[in-house]
């Protein structure tokens, strides 16, 4: 494994794309440029773009799949870059000069988005040194515990590690005390919105609707113990096993007038402030993987923009700037070919599409009332009011959105039907897709939906202190999809193992709620209702 | 630069392997360790891996999907996934499938299997080194002195000269009474084996069953070949005849014809007795058929295949597996006479193993079956 900082000659093509890029108007972090051999790439992908993680076998593994799959050409990278301060970009080896200047430029874009994206605003900026931190952690831990049962607890952690809140905010639950008794409802509509109106967990609660009362009672927080101090007539080791607001009923009513909240959406941080039979290593680890689930987030819901935006400038320098030179441009256009061409939709692809066209409607001004009433095809052909604020624009979406609403909003009508997007159906009978549909408004939910929630199906917490014997409730949200069942119930015997008593899950099977238990021996599914 | 990930894959491999963490065992996906073939006509290989539970949304084999590009509604746009074949437990079917070294797949598929009921049998016997401290000297390094046995022993040796006084209890202890542990070198005979493998090439037998018999042929042969070094392959095929192939012929013969299995069982029985003697070979048959046999069913008394194996080739065989494929053609029955041998006579049920072979999917079962030592 081999890594080598920039060749001055392509140092001075780096200076060269930075300055190019300063022109752009992009503003990004500091950028660190290495060239890796073909084996350190892979192994910096397994680990997510990092030099260090903690020690698990899942990566040994990520990088076995990566090795053999691209190792065979199934697969391709250009380019690795990571969301820090100062940033850092691996790029590959062997790749052309010309190539290598196209992918710097690219780089250019990511962290531009990372800075200024409103989603990355709270991701942490110093990452690369926290991983190696938290590797340290890790080892402290399998020095003292043993490797077997520290990694046996890691596996079971991975099983849930996006059990986490997407919504935009990282609201962590003890910087907010404060504004606890506002209603977090503003904040929450953002990406569940994306569905269609699916996703009312908040609504009733937060106008002080008397039906949102059986929702949201997580019983171990911190302002209930306080209340139920004061009306807490029992002997205090029963603290925990008995619910109050099950007595008196006024102390319900005060709750829930108090606060009511939507479902614990960060189901990880739930366990980590309410289990309490984890042991402190256990908690570590927990939050170890919380923290890094919650830095790889947003890129999970921006991968469309992220990757558009960057495809967007490396395009614009390279091409209308005129960074590839005459004989460049060759070995551009076939790189750009392999990565926006064929028949397969990419977030490159999509991303880039859409960038391209919210510059061209708002450089002529094609949006508004106007141009959308107006009836005439050839006056919409020719339309064009000379408004050039195309790049500010895109600006301005690349600061606000997230994929889904971007994608609502940009992916428009005309624009499919430009690209020729179809939507295909199977056909059974002869083993073949069969376009079934070019209805615009059906294919942008259909991907919408797809990459709605990151394509993973919402849990909350809906009660730590279940039949009040501290079992854990969860409620999946359903958006349309059933849960695989055997999934379902292998993650179920594995967060019995973090939660340690047992675990519940609400959930839709053929149409019908059910409520699956593991009680620690077998799973156990009874129809509600 | 990058510090964990040589560790990483090593401790995944060992996990892979069985060697530890083996309650992950259930969630390692092998993908039925089984070769398909990509429409290059490449053979692909699917990593193992191991799948991490999570909540997902079920998927459909199928579902809907987006594409770009020109056609009208009703137009082909691409095949889908093949219904059968593919790995199934995977996430995404194919996703993971990629060209390996058969040699590493092979080995991490059968760390637990072996060639059952192996004796110690062959001409020469060679002397390993026994790695266990289980002997004892009177000589050896202090650093493994077994101290309380020395006492013992000065003991035994003071009161037997009478020197010991319970009251003053004082022993000397003399370098005759130095007892330190040792190993000990065990002779391990080393055993010969060969592996008959016997396949129905007849028209009955279609040629996904014979692919079938081929793959498990494929995996045992090579599987067999890395861990017993000596080891020899005899291959035979039969239709009306038998007669005795190489590898390479008997993994890419397209014959025909009737199916008379007694034939195959007397060509084995006749290479063994001329190549072969019973005292200095482990002798292992592999039979796959469909189960069709000309002269069995109504006219099955003058079949003599099963009367055959029973008085002729099985007390030659340390064990005798057979795989069945389902036919269209063959009636099948071969499996159930062999089935009755096996619950008959307990003898006979030890060195049987049979096994029906429907889909790729009991593919590796059947050679977990054939090849598992811990009976």
């Amino acid at each position: 494994m081999a890594h080598w900082n920039l060749t001055s000659e392509l140092e001075e093509m780096r200076q060269e794309v930075e300055e190019a890029a300063r022109k752009c108007g992009l503003d990004f972090f500091p950028t660190d440029f290495r060239i890796l051999d073909f084996d350190t790439l892979m192994a910096v992908t397994a680990n997510n773009g990092f030099p260090t993680r903690y020690n698990h076998w899942h990566f040994g593994m990520q990088y076995e799949i990566f090795e053999k799959q691209m190792g065979h050409g199934f697969a391709r990278i250009y380019e690795l870059v990571i969301n820090n301060n100062p940033a850092v970009a691996y790029l590959l080896q062997y790749n052309t000069a010309s190539i290598q200047k196209m992918v710097m430029a690219h780089v250019y874009g990511h962290v531009d988005f990372f800075k200024n994206n409103h989603h990355f605003h709270d991701t942490d900026k110093n990452m690369i040194s926290t991983m190696e931190s938290h590797k340290a952690i890790v080892q402290k831990h399998i020095d003292r515990f043993g490797k077997d049962k520290v990694e046996e607890f890691i596996d079971y952690c991975l099983s849930i590690e996006d059990l986490i809140d997407f919504t935009p905010y990282i609201k962590d639950p003890k910087d907010d005390e404060d504004d606890k008794h506002e209603c977090n409802c503003g904040s929450s509509g953002h990406e569940s919105g994306g569905c269609g109106g699916g996703c009312g967990g908040c609504g009733g609660g937060c106008h002080g609707d008397d039906e949102g009362e059986s929702k949201g009672s997580c019983s171990c927080n911190r302002e209930e113990k306080e209340l139920s101090d004061e009306y807490f007539p029992f002997p205090h080791y029963m603290k925990g096993f008995i619910k109050t607001e099950n007595i008196y009923p006024e102390l319900r009513k005060k709750k829930k007038n108090d606060k009511e909240k939507r479902p614990e959406r960060d189901v990880l941080q739930f366990i980590i402030e309410n289990n309490d039979l984890l042991k402190g290593w256990q908690r570590d680890i927990l939050s170890i993987i919380r923290d890094e689930a919650y830095y790889l987030l947003p890129q999970m819901k921006t991968k469309v923009m992220n990757e558009g935006w960057a495809t967007f400038w490396h395009q614009y320098m390279m091409v209308e700037m005129g960074l590839a030179g005459i004989e460049g441009v060759v070995h551009y256009t076939q790189a750009m070919e392999g990565i926006l061409g064929g028949e397969k939709l990419n977030h490159y692809m999509i991303g880039y599409e859409i960038f391209r066209s919210i510059r061209k409607r708002w450089d002529e001004g094609r949006h508004g009332l106007d141009y959308e009433n107006e009836r005439d095809a050839l006056k919409r052909m020719k339309w064009n009011t000379q408004e050039g604020r195309g790049l500010e624009k895109i600006f301005e979406v690349r600061a606000t959105l997230s994929d889904v609403d971007f994608i609502r909003q940009y992916f428009t009508d005309e624009l499919i039907q430009e690209l020729f997007i179809y939507s295909a159906k199977y056909d059974k009978r002869s083993n073949v897709f069969r376009i079934a549909s070019r209805d615009p408004g059906l294919i942008r939910n259909n991907l919408i939906n797809s990459i709605f929630h990151a394509g993973q199906p919402v849990i909350e917490v809906l009660d730590g202190n279940f039949r009040n014997a501290k079992q854990l409730l969860l409620n999946h949200e359903f958006h349309g999809q059933e849960l695989d069942a055997r999934k379902r119930n292998l993650t179920l015997s594995r967060l019995f193992k973090i939660w340690k008593r047992p675990v519940c899950l609400r959930t839709i099977v053929e149409e019908a709620p059910v409520q699956v238990t593991f009680d620690g021996s077998k799973i156990v599914t009874e129809r509600m209702q | 630069m990058v510090s964990n990930i040589e560790q990483d894959k090593r401790r995944f491999h060992d996990i892979i392997k069985g060697n530890v963490r083996k309650g992950l065992k259930d969630l390692i996906i092998k993908g039925a360790g089984l070769p398909g073939r990509g429409k290059d006509g490449k053979v692909f290989i699917p990593i193992p891996r191991i799948d991490i539970p999570k909540f997902r949304n079920k998927e459909g084999d199928n579902e809907d999907k987006l594409g770009k590009g020109e056609g009208d509604i009703g137009d082909e746009v691409g095949e889908g996934e093949e219904e059968e074949g593919q790995q199934k437990a995977g996430d995404k079917p194919g996703e993971h499938m990629i060209e390996m070294n058969v040699i590493e797949l092979a080995d991490i598929m059968g760390e637990e299997l072996g060639l059952p009921r192996i004796e110690p049998k062959g001409k020469r016997t060679i002397y390993q080194e026994f790695d266990k401290y289980s002997g004892e000297r009177k000589k050896g390094p202090s650093a493994l002195l077994r101290k309380r046995k020395t006492l013992k022993q000065a003991l035994k040796r003071a009161i037997g000269s009478g020197d010991y006084d319970p009251k003053k209890p004082r022993i000397p202890i003399e370098s005759a009474d130095m007892r330190y542990r040792s190993w000990t070198m065990k002779p391990v005979p080393e055993s010969s084996a060969v592996i008959f493998y016997l396949m129905d090439v007849s028209g009955s037998m279609e040629e996904e069953q014979k692919e079938l018999a081929r793959k498990i042929s494929f995996w045992s042969d090579l599987w067999l070949r890395k861990h017993y070094p000596g080891l020899e392959s005899v291959y035979v095929i039969h239709d009306a005849q038998a007669k005795e192939v190489t590898q390479d012929q008997f993994y890419h013969t397209r014959e025909s014809g009737g199916t008379i299995i007694l034939s195959g069982y007397q060509e084995v029985s006749r290479i063994i007795q001329s190549r072969y003697p019973v005292d200095d070979w482990n002798i292992y048959m592999f039979q796959y058929s469909d189960g069709d046999d000309w002269t069995s069913g109504w006219r099955r008394e003058e079949s003599g295949s099963i009367e055959f194996l029973i008085e002729d080739l099985l007390p030659k065989l340390n064990l005798f597996c057979y795989a069945q494929t389902t036919s269209p053609y063959g009636d099948g029955k071969h499996l159930e006479y062999i089935q009755q041998l096996a619950d008959g006579d307990f003898a006979l049920a030890e060195k049987i193993r049979s096994h029906q072979i429907d889909s790729n999917e009991d593919v590796l079962p059947a050679i977990t079956k054939f090849l598992s030592t811990g009976k």
